[in-house]
Parts: structure tokens; C-alpha cells; sequence
């Protein structure tokens, strides 16, 4: 085979690898990072009684939409609550008095944090906290609820 | 010490230990001859190329090439002492992903920065002198064993080497190419002052090239002389060798301890 | 009797001398490689040559391997995930199972058994027809002139087959999940989308399709080399690199996933 041919075939091979490992990067993985976004990206936290299994990069949305990922848990030593940081896309503003609440997609699918924008006129700043949150819903809890209720009906 | 190319002193090699396959070898290679080491299969004359060579090193003695000792060499300047010997091997050796051309410029485009033009020509030349000018641009799948052979030869000598040695050149070719390969060796080694090592074990074609004989067997040297002292030896292993004989000292039945009447239950004795 | 039992203890012991002894040899000749790297790159073309000969030519195979794991694992994956009502994470299923594990193993196995036997059965046939010889006597250092280039070859063109078989399996999944059993495509994409992580996932399963890039083109050399120059000692290196190849690469997997994840 012409030495010409071969430099052809490996350049093509190449670049078919090249375009593969692009794909992966761009279009299958999830390039997380809000803060990697072209606008910038600030972060605030809230506290919850309960995460349920919320995780660490888990999708921040607005009324389904993802805005920001959550990127720290951990737990406040005083109140015993666990905080959640989250990185926020800087073309979303929230309202001081926006509600985050832990919610599941479909009945065992994963958790993620949801925002409730309020009717204040000041913004949540960076490493702002969000004070009304409510708690992911446990089924064991749910459980245990529905029962007393039929107990008590009884 | 006189002015010989290859001087073998004393020799011994075993590759395990278990079986010699030289013993006390001692050879002497004067500049600009051509020499034969004859011997049956087996009787390590491949084995001495490679001692020649510095592929191996002997158990015991010295080899010494261009009067420089093999054993007390680095690596590198046996290396360097290589790019002075060229080596035929017994059925060519090509490169066989390599063209005609890549084969015979081998050597030269590693060892040197000669321009490709130059390369050119050198290989153009070296060809010539085999008879192939003009087959540049084949595979060497394309060649024929005898043609197969003249590349290696002019790949073999593409950097001028002092020393050629030829391991089997006359095998399995036909009785043309044998001659001309024959011509080509005495040709080629005339016009570069080369000395030669002729491995072999072809009589007939080999006595009338060479200016000295050395006959081995089972490792070890059985006779020296001119080609004509070595056809006339009343030695009789060198006589069975040389005449081709089948029975002699060398005998073609496999040696064993057992008894082939007792074997068979056919022992007259009981 | 008391000789049978000394003789009994030494054949159990020599397998595993022999395992020893070969690991020190592959483990020189992979030094011997590394300090002839720098030698390689003055003949380009020699590794253009290496990536075509292992990487070009097993493109079709490990494109069409790839496209039939990721259909068999669409397929097996909507089966499973239908009885627990959670089919749209089929998208995550195909892709990790594929990035972390399938791709750059079978890639691997693949990859010995196309262009590693390849290696060593080209070796091994230069070696029986004295060319390796020819080469030393040609002052040439065969290490540098023919090991290094398909080493470099080899180790390039693994994590790119890597990324195609993972590519073409995804596209095979949704293949399967999207156009023949209905899924919603945004689904698919997105719920993948989701749950695989740039580092854990994408460059974990291409570092290790690396190492294995290494371990196959090396045994694979190594084999060629240490062939016994004839017919049946070629072919006998060309198996040993299959079977090595393949078992080097499971349980290095092994080993690299207790690691990573």
C-alpha cells in the first residue's frame, strides 16, 4: 500500500477516535459544572431536616427546569440539619423569600432540589441561605402516617 | 599478532550446558580470502557465524574480529564493528514487509544521513552489481528463491562491509542460480577487497571459489588445508564427507543403548 | 518413594517459576521498550504504519461488536427495567454499563485477538525466517526499529477503539430502545445524560482501556519475540497472546475498578 494511503487511513481513524471521545465528553456525559457555564454561576445553600438520598450533583430545577446542581451536603453540627450548596446559573435570579423543597422523579427515581420562587423584591445573593425549605418525603413516613390515620378512622 | 580479520582461539560453546557444540575450536582468518567451513547438519557451523558476529559469546577462549576482542567489547562497539560485516543469510532473510529497494537501502538509511537521492543510486548500483536493476519497486514475495537470495547479497554489501560471511548460500537453489550466486560471491569479493566466510556444506560449488577449507564435525575441526590438500585427505571422515559416502566413521544409524535383536526377542545368545 | 514426592513437590512448583520467571522477562523487556522510546520518534511513519495495521484495520470489528453489545443490552435492559416501571433510565443503563466496563474490556479482548495475534504472529515469522537476526547483524536494534513502533501503535489506537465500541453500542441501545421499542428519545438522552459523570465515568473508562492498551501490545510483543523460531512456535505465541491477553485484561479490570469506583 502507498506510504500516502496509510497516512490517509490513520489520519481518518484519528479523527473518528478524536469525534468519539468528544461525543462522550459533550453529548452523553453530563458536563455538570454550572460554574463552567459561559455566564458564571453563584451559589446558596438551604437546610433540611430530611435529604432523603439526595446526592451530590443532583439537578437544582424551576418548575422542571434545571437551573443549577447541587454541589456540597453536609451537616450543620448546632442544629443537627443537613445543609445543601448549590450552584445556581447566574441568568437565574431567585427572591429572598424562594422556598427549596427535596422531591423525587417518579416513585423511585432520583432526588433533586426543587425552587419555589416567592413575591419579595430583594435577590438571593451569593452564599445566601434559603430559610423556607421542606424536607424530602420518606415512604417509611408516609407509611407510617397513612396507618395511624386508618387506625384512628377505626 | 599477525593482521587476521577473524582469529578463533580455543573456543568452547554450549548453548545449555548439556551439549557442546564446539570444542576447542581454533580458526584463523587472513585479509582478502575466502575461506569454506564445511561440516554435515548439525555440526555448529552456524553457530560459529554467530560467535563471529557477537550474537553469542564462546563458554571458553577468545574471539577476536578486526583484532578486537568480542568478549571484552561494550555493546555499542560491537555494534559498530557490525557495520563492518555483512552476512548472507541462508534463505535471504528479506524484510518481507519492505519493497526490493526499502531491503537493499535498509542499512544505509540507519546508519547514515545520506540524501534520498544518493540512496538512490547506491541501491541502483548495488543491484546492478546482482544482476536486479530494475526490480526496485517489487515486494519480495514477488522474487524467486535465486533472486531472493542476489537482493540479500546486495543488501548484505550495501555498506561496503571488510567481512562477509555466508551462511548456506548454495541451498535450495537451482543448479543456474547456484552458479550464479557462486560468481557473484567471487566477483563481488574481488572487486571490494573483501575476505569471506563461506558456511556450507556444497563441495563441488564451494572448492572453486574458496582459497582455504576448514572441515568441521560434531564441533570440532577434522581438517584444514587448500581446497585440493582437503579433496585428496586420506582422513577417513574427510573422505566419507567429501566423497558423499554412506558408510564411514559417521555413521547414519541412530546410536542407542538398546539392543535391537534383544528388542525384538530375537537374542541367538540364550 | 521418598523421590516421587520430592519430584511430585517440584512439578506443582514449576508452573508457577515459570509464571515468575516470564514476568521478570516482560517486565525487562517493558524497561528495555521505555528507555528506547525516545529512538521511535525519529521514524514517524514506522508507528503510522503500527496504528494502521491495529487500528484502521480493526475499526469494521469493533464498530459492529460495539453496535450488537449495545442492542443486546437494550434489549436485556428494557426486559429487566420494564417489570420495575422505570424504563426511562435505559439510556443510563446502556451508557455506564458500556463506558465503565464492557467498552474498554471487550475492546481489549477484542483487540488481542485482531491485531495482537497479528503482532506476535509478525514477529514470530520475522524471527523463524532469521529477519530479527538480520536486523542485529545490521547493527539495528530490533527493540527500537520494531517493537517500539507497534507498542507506541498500540497503545494509541486501543482508547480510540475504546471510545468507537462505546459510541457505536450507545447508538445500537438507542437503536433498540428508541426506534424499534418506542422509548421517547429526549428520555433516553437525557435520563444518560443525567447519571454519567464527565470524570467517574468518560475518562476512568478511557484510563483504563489505556492500561489495557498497554498490557495486550506488550504481551503481544513480548510473545512474538520469545517465540521458537518455527512454524509451530509461531503459531503456538500466537494463542498464548490471545489467552494471556484476555485473562491479563479481566483481572486487571478487577483490580482497576476496586480502585477507581
Amino acid at each position: 500500500m502507498k506510504r500516502l494511503t496509510i497516512d490517509f487511513t490513520v489520519g481518518v481513524f484519528v479523527l473518528i477516535g478524536i469525534i468519539c471521545v468528544a461525543f462522550l465528553s459533550l453529548k452523553v456525559a453530563n458536563t455538570s459544572n454550572i460554574s463552567n457555564a459561559s455566564n458564571g454561576s453563584y451559589s446558596i445553600s438551604a437546610a433540611f431536616t430530611n435529604i432523603g438520598s439526595l446526592k451530590i450533583t443532583a439537578p437544582v430545577k424551576v418548575s422542571g427546569f434545571v437551573v443549577g446542581r447541587v454541589t456540597n451536603i453536609y451537616l450543620d453540627p448546632k442544629t443537627y440539619q443537613a445543609v445543601v450548596v448549590m450552584d445556581i446559573n447566574n441568568a437565574y435570579k431567585f427572591t429572598t423569600d424562594t422556598s427549596a423543597q427535596i422531591l423525587t422523579v417518579g416513585l423511585l427515581g432520583e432526588q433533586y432540589v426543587s425552587l419555589q420562587s416567592g413575591a419579595s423584591d430583594t435577590y438571593l445573593k451569593n452564599k445566601d441561605k434559603i430559610t423556607l425549605t421542606s424536607s424530602a418525603l420518606v415512604i417509611e413516613d408516609l407509611i407510617g402516617k397513612f396507618m395511624t390515620n386508618i387506625n384512628n378512622k377505626q | 599478532m599477525q593482521n587476521f580479520v577473524v582469529s578463533l582461539k580455543n573456543v568452547s560453546f554450549s548453548y545449555d550446558d548439556t551439549r557442546m557444540i564446539l570444542k576447542n575450536i581454533s580458526i584463523n582468518i587472513p585479509k582478502g580470502k575466502r575461506i569454506a567451513i564445511m561440516g554435515g547438519s548439525g555440526s555448529g557451523k552456524t553457530t560459529l557465524l554467530r560467535l563471529i558476529t557477537g550474537q553469542c559469546q564462546p563458554q571458553t577462549g577468545t574471539v577476536h574480529v578486526f583484532n578486537q576482542n568480542l568478549s571484552r567489547l561494550p555493546n555499542r562497539k560491537i555494534l559498530n564493528l557490525r557495520k563492518r560485516i555483512g552476512v548472507l543469510f541462508q534463505f535471504g532473510a528479506l524484510f518481507t514487509d519492505m519493497s526490493v529497494y526499502e531491503n537493499v537501502a535498509f542499512s544505509i538509511k540507519e546508519h547514515t544521513n545520506l540524501p534520498e537521492s544518493i540512496i538512490q543510486k547506491i541501491v541502483a548500483m548495488k543491484l546492478k552489481a546482482v544482476g536486479l536493476f530494475g526490480t526496485q519497486d517489487m515486494a519480495t514475495n514477488e522474487l524467486s528463491g535465486g533472486m531472493a537470495r542476489r537482493v540479500a547479497l546486495a543488501r548484505a554489501t550495501a555498506l561496503d562491509p571488510e567481512l562477509m560471511l555466508y551462511d548456506e548460500p548454495f541451498t535450495g537453489l537451482d543448479p543456474i542460480s547456484l552458479n550464479v550466486i557462486s560468481m557473484l560471491i567471487k566477483k563481488l569479493n574481488d572487486a571490494l577487497e573483501q575476505t569471506s566466510i563461506i558456511i556450507t556444506h556444497d563441495f563441488a560449488t564451494t572448492l572453486k571459489i574458496v582459497d582455504y577449507v576448514y572441515v568441521m564435525a560434531n564441533g570440532e575441526i577434522i581438517a584444514f588445508g587448500t581446497p585440493l590438500a582437503v579433496l585428496n585427505s586420506q582422513e577417513p571422515a574427510v573422505k566419507q564427507f567429501v566423497k558423499g559416502e554412506v558408510t564411514g566413521p559417521f555413521n547414519y544409524e541412530f546410536q542407542t543403548k538398546m539392543s535391537y535383536n534383544a528388542y525384538l526377542g530375537i537374542d541367538h545368545n540364550e | 518413594m521418598n523421590e516421587k514426592i520430592i519430584n511430585f513437590t517440584r512439578q506443582l512448583g514449576h508452573p508457577f517459576a515459570e509464571f515468575i520467571l516470564t514476568l521478570g522477562s516482560i517486565i525487562r523487556l517493558l524497561i528495555d521498550i521505555i528507555l528506547n522510546l525516545p529512538f521511535a520518534l525519529k521514524n514517524i511513519f514506522l508507528i503510522i504504519k503500527g496504528i494502521h495495521f491495529c487500528g484502521v484495520k480493526s475499526i469494521v470489528i469493533i464498530a459492529v461488536s460495539g453496535w450488537f453489545v449495545g442492542m443486546v443490552l437494550g434489549l436485556q435492559g428494557y426486559n429487566t427495567l420494564n417489570r420495575f416501571g422505570s424504563i426511562s433510565v435505559l439510556g443510563s443503563v446502556v451508557a455506564l454499563t458500556l463506558l465503565r466496563e464492557l467498552g474498554p474490556v471487550l475492546t481489549a479482548i477484542l483487540f488481542a485477538a485482531r491485531a495482537g495475534s497479528g503482532i506476535t504472529a509478525e514477529l514470530g515469522l520475522m524471527k523463524a525466517t532469521e529477519q530479527l537476526d538480520a536486523m542485529s547483524v545490521m547493527a539495528v536494534n530490533p527493540i527500537r526499529r520494531l517493537i517500539v513502533p507497534k507498542f507506541i501503535a498500540g497503545i494509541i489506537s486501543v482508547p480510540l477503539l475504546t471510545a468507537l465500541f462505546i459510541v457505536a453500542g450507545i447508538l445500537g441501545g438507542y437503536f433498540v430502545g428508541v426506534i424499534i421499542l418506542h422509548l421517547d428519545s429526549g428520555t433516553f438522552w437525557s435520563q444518560m445524560r443525567d447519571s454519567v459523570n464527565l470524570h467517574d465515568d468518560v475518562y476512568n473508562g478511557l484510563f483504563k482501556s489505556f492500561i489495557f492498551g498497554i498490557s495486550v501490545t506488550l504481551i503481544s510483543v513480548y510473545q512474538g519475540f520469545m517465540a521458537k523460531p518455527t512454524a509451530e512456535g509461531v503459531s503456538v505465541a500466537t494463542t498464548k497472546t490471545v489467552v494471556v491477553s484476555a485473562l491479563t485484561v479481566l483481572a486487571l479490570d478487577y483490580v482497576l475498578t476496586a480502585l477507581m469506583f
